[in-house]
């Protein structure tokens, strides 16, 4: 199959589904942001809303589409990476704009319909004292297994330097052949195992994260809520500890193939084995996610006190200063957001621009 | 142990708090020595400011239901620390019933039945696995 084929099927086709999906993938009480008391949330006028999403999001998708092919990706690298990255950035830009507009249309028929008044946000909150005693992930004691592989591939490295030939192919396409060369020199052998570590630093940083997020229990249901949300934490913790160990076992096989000039038949059904199973594996966790976090709310839930609109504006960014809460789950999709009523969470805003740009300056001065 | 909260009820927060902690003893859900959470992450699960949490833990630990110990945290005290019955508790006692048994009287709610009510709640509340 052609790269540009396999880029599109690989990376727009998955971002676009979950785009289409994504007011399916909310707490059950929420709509496009806007909270809906429960005996609203089956009112035509909402599935209308929906539907109309749904409708203009595979249209946009498709645009995006039909963009990407009319920039020609077939012809030569270049011409690749600006069709796909157009579409992308089309289809981002399609669906946020699609998101806010149904954002405001249900803000405004909640008004219209009167529902805030009729039946206000919930105010009783179910707090379990002993919560955080239990086990809610696992240990960060795992992510040793992950230090091994990066601890013996550079002590490998170390070992063979004297061996490793003077230009080492850097860069492959997706056939697995050689593209890019790079001389050779302590960064460019030892660069993979330093974005390695930073990675797992990120894996394990929300794996702790995943323990000390503020707990939401439905009133309405507390002992299933609490039981759900547990395994939903676990899901999530596990998730984390393998997705890691994937990533890391595959940069590492990445470079293992560059200094022992493996065949680029090798590394090219190795790289897209990986892929799979990395791709698989995650399906799997966020379906088994997605169910865990649906059924911690119950149909009969009232609006919790947090997810009052007020707090969420745009109906994404939570903004609540009385929450001393600095990272709270997203009420939309899966994954965890700051409250941005916090001036400590805009400092952590703040530094994680700030490395995702070294990040990138690290990595093109690395290939370079 | 579960506990509930109205942020929209007329009684303070705090008081809320402290009322079902110590229900929380009383009935043996939760046992002597245990811990609580810390006020940081209680404030936060409850989604209320920090002074609140520590407002109620402070009258508890004045109160002498609780210890805060700079390792273990907030734990509950063991069984033969438990405040007992004093002579200025029984006078707080009286003072907080007053206006119960005033309003009672009023509404013609005869010494019998508010006996009967009060040896109902007790029954409801004490750990009930003693039987």
């Amino acid at each position: 199959m052609q790269d540009f084929i396999i880029f599109m099927l690989a990376a727009y086709l998955p971002m676009n589904i979950i785009m289409i999906l994504s007011p399916f993938l909310a707490k059950r009480s929420i709509r496009f942001g806007v909270a809906i008391p429960e005996p609203y949330l089956k009112d035509t006028s909402l599935e209308a809303a929906r539907k109309n999403y749904l409708q203009w999001s595979v249209v946009v998708s498709i645009a995006g589409l039909i963009l990407y092919i009319a920039l020609q990706p077939w012809l030569g690298d270049i011409r690749f990476a600006i069709a796909l990255l157009t579409a992308i950035f089309f289809s981002l830009l399609g669906h946020s704009f699609l998101y806010v507009r149904s954002y405001y249309r249900v803000k405004k028929l909640k008004a219209d319909k009167g529902w805030e008044v009729q039946t206000p946000p919930g105010q009783k909150i179910v707090v379990d004292m002993s919560f955080h005693k239990q086990k809610k992930r696992y240990s960060n004691l795992w992510f040793l297994l992950h230090f091994a592989i990066v601890a013996g591939t550079a002590i490998y490295l170390t070992v063979i330097y004297d061996s490793i030939p003077e230009r080492m192919a850097t860069h492959y396409d997706l056939q697995g052949v050689a593209d890019g060369f790079s001389t050779k020199s302590f960064i460019t052998v030892f660069d993979l195992s330093i974005i390695q570590l930073v990675m797992i630093g990120m894996f394990m940083g929300i794996n702790w994260l995943i323990d000390v997020t503020k707990q939401q229990i439905d009133p309405a249901n507390p002992e299933a809520s609490r039981r759900n949300s547990v395994h939903f934490r676990r899901l999530s913790s596990l998730l984390m500890i393998s997705m890691g160990l994937l990533i890391v076992a595959l940069f590492s096989l990445l470079k293992l193939a560059s200094v022992l000039e493996a065949s680029s038949r090798f590394i090219g059904a190795g790289t897209t084995s990986f892929m799979i199973v990395l791709f698989v594996t995650v399906a799997v966790f966020i379906v088994l996610m997605i169910r865990a976090k649906r059924t911690t709310f119950a149909e009969e839930t009232a609006v919790l006190p947090m997810d009052a609109d007020q707090h969420w504006k745009l109906g994404v960014i939570y903004y609540n200063k009385s929450d001393p809460s600095l990272f709270v789950e997203k009420r939309q999709g899966i994954g965890y957001t700051v409250n941005m009523g916090s001036p400590l969470s805009w400092l952590i805003v703040i530094g994680l621009l700030l490395f995702a740009g070294l990040i990138i300056y690290f990595s093109s001065f690395a290939s370079n | 142990m579960m506990i509930e909260l109205d942020l929209q009820s007329e009684i303070p927060i705090y008081t809320q708090l402290m009322d079902q902690i110590i229900e929380g003893i009383a009935s043996g859900r939760l046992e002597p020595g245990e811990s609580l959470p810390s006020v940081r992450s209680l404030a936060s699960d409850i989604g209320i400011n920090l002074h609140t949490v520590n407002k109620a833990y402070t009258l508890l630990k004045q109160e002498g239901f609780i210890q805060v110990h700079r390792k273990k945290g907030v734990i509950v005290v063991q069984k033969e620390e438990m405040p007992q019955v004093t002579e200025h508790y029984l006078a707080k006692l009286g003072q907080q019933l007053r206006p119960v048994v005033a309003e009672s009287l009023c509404r013609g709610l005869n010494q019998e039945q508010l006996t009967e009510i009060i040896a109902r709640l007790y029954n409801d509340i004490q750990p009930q696995d003693k039987e």
